[in-house]
């Protein structure tokens, strides 16, 4: 009896040791085309750099949260994508490796490549704690039949085009008396709100911490937004039973959307005959548009420091990034990459090159709380009929509470 | 007035091969007191259900005082019924017990306290009124039962095996108490059983049912002297009767032979079974009418026949003797006798039947004969 | 009995068989519990080592916010809402269920489904149904009732939406109790009751109702704990909107637990939760007991 305990609690010392041999990389699962190219990508990994053992393990389901998990409990992988949104808190609660020395002793790595907007975009208290794999930007999606129909040889550049276009867009085609085919499908969420909030002048959070959400300029913006449904020219897609703007495209109920390049892949397989070009957003007062990076970060508490390092560098370095956007999946986040791979020729991919210019990106220095109040601020003039003023005025008091120091 | 007539009756339970009451008529006269009696599964239960409405009438009539009641509910029928396992309602006290009928006939609160305390009185419960049948003895709750039932004062009551969940002593007792509650009500009672000793003793008439089917409706004594077929004879009687089955061959007249026994026939029987002559008949004959031949001098008894005792059962007053006939060691039979007799076991002599208790019946049809 | 052992070994043994369930139970849910009433009374965020012990803090922060609130409301609307409704639905379908109509074991499984299907699968089917172009409106529509709206996004709608759901999916696993507990009452209690006079209302009202009450009570107490708990239907299906008009208690846990890193706010809500649903089934006890005699 007491040799089957003793043998029962050696191995279980053993599996618990076994566990940090290796360096552990991990991300979510969104697709199976996304997986295998990151698998790919850690081949040619290996093939550079044989020496690491490394293990990649998929988060399939609850990524935020697992990680959450790991962090607090320190067993979380040493190499993890972060998204841009989340960052702020994870970098204020200081939990990432800071990588100034590691950029320093690594010259290839060559943070200036990156463009002006993603260099700096996961640094905090002038750290750099992580960068972005790659990005996204919101550009507007239009369908050239509709716009062929409707006499309109060219997509809208400002917005009172998007106006008079989406009108004449707006159409009952079956004639029973309902609209079914509307010029724009707007998504009642705060990130589909603020390029036209930046567009005309406001924003969220100053550079210097103030909360402007309540200022007047982004009231208009909210203003002109929530009009583009109410007056019936754009749907949203809870009123064609879709899941999100996509789908509402896709089925054509709706001649243009704004989306990122997300939609491209989605189109193909679920909505091949959709025929539909690409162009920047029209502008309002200033140009702008909304962009999205997901980075690379690695845990204070990791173990394997040097072998994740290598990898880190490898994976958003020149290489790594080169062969990972090759693929068309993601936009890259380096300027020798984007020129290297041809995005800058076409014709899709040129339009959100073209963008990167003037977006701004998609990172609240918030606690993670002001998401929700501001979703339910947009719930609450979407569904409840209530004015973008009122609201917003509100809204500005409760983020008060969540600002970050 | 409450009379039953049942005509024609006929019960067929959904998807079953046989019928459970098939072809019953029966005519109960008013104020009578009537056991439906016979082994498990013979329907009297099914017979009393439908009398009740509780169970689906397939073919035939029930009346009661000449209107139909087939299509009527249970409760249109005027009719009350103890049943075996009592139902008295768990959540409710003595009182709201028997006064639920009344409170449901909206009878007014005053007049419900003077029924449920006179019927208590009669029955003997009035210090229990208050209390859940779960405080009570079975006796005490079939007593509840009971004045549930008489609290609605209906034209006839119908009682479901009400005695068999009490223990021997109380069931005896709460017979007596029963039929003393007929002579008071002066109503109509349907009582079923499966126990022929508490059938015989509390029954006006008797319905002895076997199979669905109704075998003989009459007085106990009737039954008992004048069965109509082999199986009320056997049903019938306690020890029952006994059986032996023959032939009848011509022979010194008319002659009974059996693997058991051989004998003339007497006599006074000569007449009946003469048409019998070459077919198979069955002797029978009860415990309470063989005698010893050397103890009884005054009855006619039928010729000897030797006999050997195998097993002896006293119970006091007299005992049970077990016998077999010399001729044949298998078959088993029993005569009553007088507990001063001391017979052992392996004792031989000679008995006689009384031969106005011999009793024949047609093998085949299973019809006394005589 | 007589036991060939003697008492000390009994004992012993005795104690080890229920050593290990205890050891689990302390291990997975009293500890558990504990510890969520300790972080209660800290600013408790799993990536910060610093964990300041902040008293009632989080309790007095918890009646300050607004959301809260509403949780609170929501959860004791949609308690008060669906408990009453399943239980006299459920006993309902039950009583219907005993009787001999034709073709009822179909019915019988056709309201069991439910009870077994995932619930996370059923929330995304009425997701569906509860759409713009949806089921229901479909429905409606076919039967001359005009009702062109999103069921989940209009905030009036939102929860009784949920609420109809729940009673949908959850009756049919009480009916199957009520009906256990209904083959049990003597078919001699009703056949007493017709011959004493009892229509069908009767009968319900007098036998079936008061023999059940243990099977009503079990039902009860398990549909307001249920009902207190209410998470699944609001995360797939609103995510608490439109405007927190569907959000819970325990989606408000959720939420601030491992959307906000904030667990001594979540630990508190659910403390509170807990304490919520501990006196209402002691109020239960006391007023609406098992017994039936």
């Amino acid at each position: 009896m007491r040799i089957s305990y003793f043998i029962v609690l050696v191995t279980l010392c053993f599996s618990c040791s076994n566990e940090e041999k290796n360096m552990r990389f991990s991300s979510w699962q969104s697709s199976q085309t996304e997986e295998k190219i990151v698998r790919e990508t850690l081949e040619s990994f290996k093939k550079v750099y044989p020496e690491v053992a490394f293990d990649y393990q998929p988060i399939p389901g609850n990524y935020t949260e697992k990680i959450q998990l790991m962090l607090g409990t320190g067993k979380a992988p040493d190499l993890f994508w972060l998204k841009g949104s989340t960052s702020p808190a994870y970098m204020s609660f200081n939990v990432l490796y800071p990588l100034d020395s590691l950029i320093s002793a690594t010259p290839e790595f060559d943070v200036d490549d990156f463009f002006p907007l993603f260099k700096d975009a996961f640094k905090y208290n002038d750290t750099y704690y992580g960068f972005g794999k790659d990005f996204n930007a919101y550009v507007l999606f239009y369908n050239t039949e509709m716009f062929e129909e409707a006499g309109l040889t060219s997509p809208p550049t400002n917005w009172e085009e998007l106006v008079t276009y989406a009108t004449k867009l707006t159409k009952d085609t079956n004639g029973d008396g309902k609209t079914n085919q509307f010029g724009f499908v707007v998504e009642p969420t705060i990130d589909m709100l603020m390029p036209f909030a930046y567009q005309n002048g406001g924003e969220l959070i100053s550079d210097d911490n103030e909360i402007k959400i309540g200022e007047p300029a982004f009231i208009e913006a909210f203003d002109f937004y929530i009009n583009l449904y109410r007056t019936g020219i754009a749907t949203i897609p809870s009123n064609q039973g879709a899941g999100w703007n996509g789908d509402v495209f896709g089925r054509k109920q709706a001649a243009m959307i704004i989306s990122g390049a997300w939609l491209i892949p989605y189109l193909k397989e679920s909505f091949p005959d959709v025929k539909y070009k690409v162009a920047e957003l029209p502008m309002g007062k200033y140009k702008a548009t909304l962009a999205f990076s997901t980075a690379y970060v690695i845990p204070k508490t990791t173990k394997h420091l040097d072998d994740t390092w290598k990898m880190f560098s490898y994976l958003a370095g020149k290489k790594g990034m080169k062969e990972w956007t090759s693929s068309g999946i993601a936009l890259p986040t380096r300027k020798s990459v984007a020129l290297e791979n041809g995005f800058y020729q076409d014709s899709i991919f040129s339009v959100f090159m073209k963008s990167v210019v003037y977006a701004k990106l998609y990172k609240i220095d918030l606690k993670e709380r002001w998401f929700d109040e501001s979703e339910a601020a947009m719930q609450a003039v979407f569904y409840k009929g209530k004015e973008p003023e009122e609201v917003l005025k509100k809204l500005a008091k409760k983020l008060e509470k969540y600002k970050l120091n | 007035m409450a009379t039953i007539e049942i005509k024609n009756l006929k019960k067929v339970y959904p998807g079953a091969k046989e019928a459970t009451i098939e072809n019953a008529n029966i005519t109960i006269e008013d104020k009578e007191f009537v056991v439906l009696v016979g082994p498990s599964g013979c329907g009297k239960s099914t017979l009393l259900r439908m009398i009740a409405g509780l169970e689906e009438i397939t073919d035939g009539e029930i009346a009661i005082d000449n209107v139909r009641m087939n299509e009527l509910s249970p409760k249109d029928r005027d009719i009350a019924m103890v049943f075996q396992n009592y139902a008295l309602y768990p959540h409710m006290s003595v009182f709201d017990n028997m006064a639920y009928s009344l409170k449901l006939r909206k009878v007014p609160k005053a007049e419900i306290k003077e029924i449920v305390e006179n019927a208590a009185k009669i029955l003997d419960i009035t210090h229990l009124l208050d209390r859940k049948p779960k405080d009570m003895s079975g006796g005490q709750r079939q007593r509840v039962a009971i004045g549930r039932s008489i609290v609605r004062n209906p034209k006839i009551f119908l009682f479901d095996e009400p005695l068999s969940n009490l223990d021997a002593n109380l069931r005896v007792h709460m017979r007596s108490e029963i039929k003393k509650l007929h002579k008071q009500l002066n109503a109509t009672m349907v009582y079923v059983t499966h126990d022929q000793i508490e059938a015989m003793t509390m029954g006006d008439r008797i319905v002895v049912l076997k199979d669905g089917d109704v075998m003989q409706f009459d007085t106990p004594m009737n039954l008992f002297n004048n069965p109509t077929n082999k199986f009320v004879a056997g049903f019938i009687g306690s020890p029952s009767m006994n059986f032996i089955e023959g032939k009848i061959i011509e022979e010194n007249g008319i002659t009974f032979i059996s693997k058991d026994l051989k004998f003339e026939v007497p006599e006074d029987l000569k007449p009946c079974l003469k048409e019998f002559i070459g077919k198979d008949v069955t002797f029978g004959f009860r415990p309470e009418y063989i005698y010893d031949k050397k103890y009884e001098k005054i009855k006619r008894l039928s010729r000897d026949m030797e006999i050997t005792v195998d097993s002896i059962e006293p119970i006091g007053s007299e005992s049970y003797i077990y016998f077999r006939f010399n001729g044949n060691p298998e078959h088993k039979f029993c005569f009553r006798s007088d507990s001063q007799q001391q017979y052992s076991v392996g004792d031989t002599f000679s008995i006689g039947v009384d031969i106005n208790r011999l009793r024949f019946f047609d093998t085949t049809t299973e019809e006394r004969i005589f | 009995m007589k036991f060939s052992s003697s008492k000390k070994e009994q004992r012993f043994w005795a104690y080890l068989f229920l050593g290990f369930p205890l050891l689990l139970m302390s291990v997975f849910v009293f500890f558990p519990i504990a510890f969520a009433f300790v972080v209660s009374f800290y600013d408790w965020n799993l990536l910060i080592p610093d964990k300041p012990f902040v008293g009632l803090g989080n309790y007095f922060e918890l009646f300050k916010d607004e959301v809260f609130v509403k949780a609170v409301k929501n959860t004791i609307v949609y308690t008060m809402g669906v408990v009453p409704v399943q239980t006299m639905l459920s006993l309902f379908l039950a009583f219907i269920m005993n009787q001999k109509i034709v073709g009822i074991a179909f019915f019988r499984t056709a309201f069991y489904i439910p009870a077994v299907t995932s619930s996370v699968v059923t929330s995304i089917i009425f997701v569906w149904i509860y759409s713009k172009p949806g089921l229901l409106n479909y429905i409606l529509d076919t039967v001359g009732i005009d009702s062109n709206i999103d069921w989940l996004t209009n905030p009036s709608t939102v929860l009784p939406a949920i609420m109809v759901l729940n009673i949908w999916t959850t009756s049919g696993y009480f009916m199957v109790s009520f009906l256990a507990g209904l083959q049990s009452i003597p078919t001699t209690l009703y056949e007493a009751a017709k011959i004493d006079g009892a229509n069908q209302w009767r009968l319900f009202k007098d036998i079936t109702v008061p023999m059940v009450r243990p099977v009503t009570y079990f039902v009860v107490v398990m549909s307001l704990i249920g009902c207190f708990q209410v998470f699944d239907q609001i995360f797939i299906m609103s995510s608490g909107g439109p405007d927190n008009s569907s959000t819970t208690m325990s989606y408000y846990v959720y939420q601030n637990s491992f959307k906000y890193f904030r667990f001594g706010l979540g630990a508190a809500s659910a403390v509170i939760l807990a304490l919520l649903i501990f006196t209402v089934t002691a109020i239960q006890k006391k007023y609406l007991p098992p017994d039936y005699y």
